[in-house]
C-alpha cells in the first residue's frame, strides 16, 4: 500500500476495500484458470480413451485365428478347426461332443486339464470324442495372453497346439501373469514351436480380442464360471480324470 | 498470510486427514480381514468379488499383495491411523514440530510411489480391479496433495520450498482433479472392453 501524507479514516478504508477487491479479482481469476485447465486434461483424457476405442475396434474383425486341418492327437490323425469361440479337436462323426469353457488363467481349469488330458487324448484318438476348447479370460490377464498365444499357434502351427495347450495350464503361476508377447513367443519357441508367423503372432498380442469375444460369448452362453463343461450340450458338473472318462463313455454310447 | 488465516487452514487439513484417513482405515481393514476369510475358505464369496474383472481375490492372492513379504493393507492399517491421528491432533490446535512435518511428508510421499507402483501393478500385470484398493487409491491422493502443500508451504524442507508449497496450495483442487482424470484413463483405457460388456452388453 503507498504512503500517504496525512491518510483520513475515510481513504484508508478505501484503500483496504481496494486491495480486497483486487484480491478477490485475482482469487477469481485463478479459480477460472484452474476450471479451464481440467476441463482441457479432460477433454484431452476423453479423446485420448475415444481414440484407443476406435484404433481398437477398427480391424479386429480380422483379427480371428482361423484352422482347418488335421493334426495326430493319442497316436491317431484327426480334424483340428477353430470354429467360433472354440478350439475343436477330433472326428466330426464322434458320438460325444464335450465343449470346455476355460481359462489358462484358473487355478480350477489348471488341475482339470492336468488330471483330463490323457483321458481327452485317448478318447479323441479312438475317435469317440470331439473336444471344442472355448478360451476366455475370467481372472487375470494370463487368460487372454495365452488365450492368444494358443490361437497363434492353432493357426500357423496348429501341429503344437495339443501340447502347447497343457504346457500354458502348466506354466500359470504368479511370476508368469506379468508375461507379455515376447516371454510367451519364447516359451512356444522352447516346446518346439518353429513357425515364424506363429511366433510373430505371439509377440503382437494378435488374438486377446478374440479371447475378449469369447469372454462375451461365454455370458451368451450361461458361462458365469470356470471350468465350466457341457457334454453333448448338456451341463454336467466338473469332474476331471477317469469320472470324466465314464461320463463321456456313456454319452457316447447312448 | 496472518495467524488466524493458518489455523483455518490447518483446521481444514485436519478435517480431511481424518475423513480421508478413517475410510482408507475401514477400507484396508476389510482387506485384512478379507484376506484372512479367503485364506480359512478359499470359495468364500467376497463382497467385492463384482466381475470378473472387478474382483479382489487374484489381486490379494497376487504376489505384488505382499510386496514385503506380508499384505500390503497392514501397512495401511497403521499408515491410516498414524494419519488420521495426526489430522485430528491438527484439529484440536495442535502445533507440529518441523521434524513432525517432515516425516509426514516423507511417509506421505512414500505412500504415493507405492500407490502409484500398486496401481499399474493392478491394472498391467494382474489385470483386476480390487474395489476396497481403488478406495485406498481415492483418498490416499488427497491426502498426499493436502499434505505436500501445507508442510512444504509451513516451511517444514525449508524456506527454498516455501514457494513450491504456496504453488501446490493454490493448485490444490486441480492436481487433485488432474491425478484422478489420469487414473480413470489408464483405468478406462486397459478395460474399456470389460466396461463395455458388463454395462452395456456390447463386445468391443
Amino acid at each position: 500500500m503507498p504512503k500517504r501524507p496525512n491518510p483520513t479514516t475515510n481513504s484508508r478504508q478505501q484503500a483496504r476495500d481496494r486491495a480486497r477487491l483486487e484480491a478477490e479479482r485475482l482469487q477469481r481469476k485463478r479459480k477460472t484458470t484452474q476450471i479451464i485447465v481440467v476441463v482441457v486434461v479432460a477433454l484431452v483424457a476423453i479423446s485420448i480413451v475415444a481414440s484407443a476405442i476406435l484404433l481398437g475396434t477398427s480391424g479386429r474383425k480380422d483379427r480371428v485365428p482361423t484352422a482347418s486341418t488335421s493334426v495326430t492327437v493319442g497316436g491317431t490323425s484327426v480334424p483340428f478347426d477353430v470354429d467360433g469361440s472354440a478350439f475343436q479337436v477330433g472326428k466330426s462323426d464322434a458320438k460325444a461332443t464335450l465343449d470346455l469353457w476355460v481359462d489358462y488363467s484358473c487355478s480350477h481349469c489348471q488341475e482339470f486339464e492336468a488330471a483330463s488330458n490323457d483321458v481327452l487324448a485317448q478318447k479323441v484318438g479312438s475317435g469317440e470324442l470331439k473336444v471344442r476348447y472355448h478360451n476366455l479370460q475370467f481372472v487375470t490377464a494370463y487368460g487372454a495372453q495365452a488365450g492368444s498365444a494358443a490361437a497363434c499357434v492353432a493357426t500357423y502351427a496348429p501341429q503344437q497346439w495339443w501340447a502347447l495347450n497343457a504346457a500354458l495350464y502348466a506354466n500359470h503361476s504368479a511370476e508368469s501373469d506379468g508375461w507379455k508377447g515376447a516371454q510367451f513367443a519364447d516359451f512356444a519357441q522352447q516346446l518346439g514351436v518353429e513357425s515364424q508367423d506363429a511366433l510373430t503372432c505371439i509377440g503382437d498380442q494378435r488374438y486377446t480380442s478374440w479371447i475378449s469375444d469369447n469372454t462375451s460369448a461365454a455370458a451368451d452362453a450361461g458361462v458365469t464360471g470356470t471350468p465350466t463343461l457341457f457334454l453333448n450340450g448338456q451341463q454336467i458338473d466338473t469332474v476331471g480324470g477317469a469320472q470324466l472318462a465314464a461320463k463321456i463313455d456313456e454319452a457316447a454310447s447312448q | 498470510m496472518s495467524p488466524k488465516a493458518d489455523t483455518t487452514s490447518y483446521r481444514g487439513w485436519g478435517l480431511l486427514l481424518v475423513i480421508c484417513s478413517t475410510v482408507g482405515f475401514l477400507a484396508t481393514m476389510v482387506l485384512t480381514i478379507d484376506r484372512i476369510r479367503l485364506l480359512s475358505d478359499p470359495q468364500v464369496a467376497l463382497v467385492c468379488d463384482i466381475s470378473p474383472f472387478v474382483t479382489c481375490g487374484p489381486v490379494m492372492a497376487s504376489q505384488a499383495g505382499a510386496l514385503f513379504g506380508f499384505p500390503n493393507p497392514l501397512l495401511g492399517i497403521a499408515g491410516f491411523a498414524i494419519v488420521g491421528t495426526t489430522g485430528a491432533a491438527l484439529l484440536a490446535d495442535a502445533r507440529l514440530a518441523r521434524w513432525y512435518l517432515a516425516a509426514l511428508e516423507i511417509g506421505c510421499l512414500l505412500a504415493a510411489v507405492f500407490l502409484t507402483w500398486l496401481q499399474t501393478q493392478s491394472l498391467y500385470v494382474i489385470g483386476a480391479l480390487c474395489l476396497w484398493c481403488m478406495v485406498v487409491w481415492a483418498v490416499t491422493i488427497p491426502i498426499v496433495v493436502i499434505t505436500t502443500a501445507a508442510t512444504l508451504s509451513a516451511g517444514a524442507f525449508g524456506d527454498g520450498v516455501r514457494r513450491f508449497g504456496r504453488a501446490i496450495q493454490s493448485w490444490r483442487v486441480p492436481i487433485i482433479a488432474i491425478w484422478y482424470l489420469a487414473i480413470v484413463t489408464a483405468i478406462a483405457l486397459r478395460f474399456y472392453r470389460e466396461f463395455a460388456l458388463l454395462w452395456f452388453g456390447v463386445a468391443l
